[in-house]
Formats: C-alpha cells, structure tokens, sequence
C-alpha cells in the first residue's frame, strides 16, 4: 500500500517535496519547490491531472504568486502540462531548461519567457544559492538536465534515477534499486549514454537524490544508485 | 536448475518492488509458486516452473495490473530468454 502524504515535507533548508497526493498511479510524480528570499522555483511543475492536489499542496508553504522560475528538466507532458494552469493562475514567470526542450515546451501554449539554461552560463542565482544545472542530453531527452542546489547538497534528477512503484515510499526502501532498473531500462536510450553522461556528476556531493517519479534516493544509497544506473543494460536488447 | 527459475526470479524481485513483498507473495502464492524470501531468493517448487506456469503468471499479472505491470520486467526477462534461447508467453512477445 502506497505512502500517502497530505502535506509538503521539508527536505532541506528552504526545499519541499510536493508531489501529487492521490495514491493510485504507477507512475506518480514528484515535483520539488526551492523557497528564496521573497521567491520561490518550482522544480518539474507536474501534470495537468493533478494540478489542484499539487497547487493546494504548494500553497501550504509559499504563497504561489512568489514563484518566479518553473525549472523543466525536459519537456515531457507529466512535468510541463500543468504549466499553461499555472501561468493562468499566476500569470507568465520564467521557464528554464534547456534550449531543446524549450523549443517543445513552446508548443503546450506557454506565455512564459523562454529561458534557456546553455545560453546563461548553467544557473539559476536565487537570494541564498546559486543553483547549477547539469546536461544529461539524452537521458532520456535530447535536451535533458539535473538541477544541483549547492547549500542543500540536493540533486533534483528529472526522470534520472527514477522508479516504477505502486508500493510508493518517499524515501527509497530496500527494493528501490529495482524499482529504479525496471523505469530506467524502459525510458534510457543505452548503456553508452548512460554511462557517459554520469561522469558529470563524478566528485559530486550529493545529499539525496530527487527524482521525478518513484522514490528520493537518500546520502546512503547514492553511491549504490549510481553503481546500479552505471551497470543496467540498457537500449542494446532491442538488437541482441 | 530448472530453465525457467531464472525468469521466475526476476519477475519476483521486478513486482517485489512495484507492488511491495506481501503482495507478489500472495500473487505467487496463488498459482502454487513458493517463494524463500528470507535473504537470497528461493522458488521452494522447481517442478512448477515451467513456461505453462509462466504464462499463466504473466496472464495474472496482466489481468490484475494490465500492461504496466509486465513494463517492470519485460525487457530483463526478454533479454534472459533471449540468452537462454528459451520460449516466452505471447504477452511478452
Ligand atoms: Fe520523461
Ligand atoms: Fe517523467
């Protein structure tokens, strides 16, 4: 039986996990709010099906006006199809991703400016941090990227590390490594990809890992997180 | 060791983790598949791993979750099989 969770949890100074609260996807997903000075960033602002449980639920920590940046880690509709919602309910902000994403984004209507990640250095500075975004182009998007917050330690992975579970848990449980081979194998295009782009976070302190569907990946599981995503075999068995 | 175990074993982990323990037990269970899940995984019934069995548990675990269920383990077990030059259900073809 899945968790179910009525409330934002704080995850870390000024950071709250918001995900949807209804307990009856597979494929739920998770969205992260970073609270800054008199703003806030809306990390993977969710599907249009669940906008009201997850705008009731941001509502509970920031008043929503305050959110100046939606940060997409790719443009795929169960993170950008709550974006013309939001924007009707606060009027246009800013997206940032990545130029090849934003080109889709465009299409779901948005009147948000465009801002692309690769052409302004790679971050977002916000009153308290400076967050870092990493290119992890293919994984499972052309113009996929991970957000890094340096105070918090925090990677917010996008589909990255992510899991299929209908027995959903916040924090990752013992069988999360194979809830998070079962997703990745389906949506990461192959090994080759995979494993290259991870050197991008080599030497990387990372807190917990946040990802878009399944489970947070807690300090203690990182590293076998990695391990795991470095070893699956993926895209090739299409041609064995 | 039976042909089949294998593929058995990965089901079991792959719904382990998408439905959580007690629950594949019971679907296993169900279809007179017993499981050791006290450390290493153990199928306790070898004779009864064999590809009837297996369709029907790929079948089971359809009807209960429909497709979504056999995205879990679809691409691991058509791999092994594969490997194993082993014949597999239709619904995983
Ligand atoms: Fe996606
Ligand atoms: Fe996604």
């Amino acid at each position: 039986m899945a968790e179910k969770y009525e409330a934002p949890v704080e995850l870390g100074d000024g950071v709250h996990w918001v995900g949807y609260t209804e307990t009856d996807s597979v494929f739920r997903t998770n969205a992260y709010i970073i609270t800054s000075g008199d703003e806030a960033a809306l990390i993977d602002a969710g599907s249009a099906v669940y906008f009201d449980s997850m705008s009731k639920q941001i509502e509970q920590i920031v008043d929503v006006t305050k959110i100046n940046y939606f940060i997409q880690h790719h443009q795929d509709p169960d993170l950008c199809a709550s974006l013309p919602l939001w924007e009707k309910k606060i009027g246009p902000r800013k997206i940032y991703a990545q130029t090849k994403a934003n080109i889709l984004i465009w299409h779901y209507g948005v009147t948000s400016e465009l801002v692309n990640v690769d052409d302004i250095g790679w971050e977002l500075k916000l009153a308290d941090r400076t967050l870092k975004f990493i290119f992890m182009p293919y994984m499972h998007s052309p113009g996929e990227i991970m957000t890094y917050d340096p105070k918090t330690k925090i990677l917010f992975s996008g589909d990255i590390f992510g899991g299929l579970s209908m027995d959903w848990n916040l924090y990752a449980n013992e069988y999360y490594m194979d809830a998070m081979e079962s997703f990745m194998e389906n949506y990461m295009p192959s090994s080759e990809i995979v494993n290259e782009n991870l050197k991008r976070i080599d030497g990387l302190e990372i807190s917990m890992i946040c990802p878009q569907h399944g489970s947070i990946i807690l300090k203690n599981d990182v590293d076998k997180a990695v391990k795991t995503l470095k070893e699956l075999e993926c895209g090739s068995y299409l041609y064995e | 060791m039976n042909r089949y175990t294998d593929i058995f074993k990965i089901i079991y982990k792959r719904i382990r983790a998408l439905l959580g323990r007690d629950a594949v037990i019971e679907i296993f269970s169900e279809l007179d598949l017993v499981i050791n899940d006290s450390g290493k995984i153990k199928l306790v019934s070898a004779e009864h791993l064999t590809f009837e069995k297996l369709d029907q548990l790929v079948r089971e675990l359809h009807r209960k979750m429909g497709p979504l269920a056999l995205l879990a383990f679809k691409i691991p077990v058509k791999r092994k099989a594969r490997r194993k030059k082993l014949k597999l259900p239709d619904l995983l073809l």
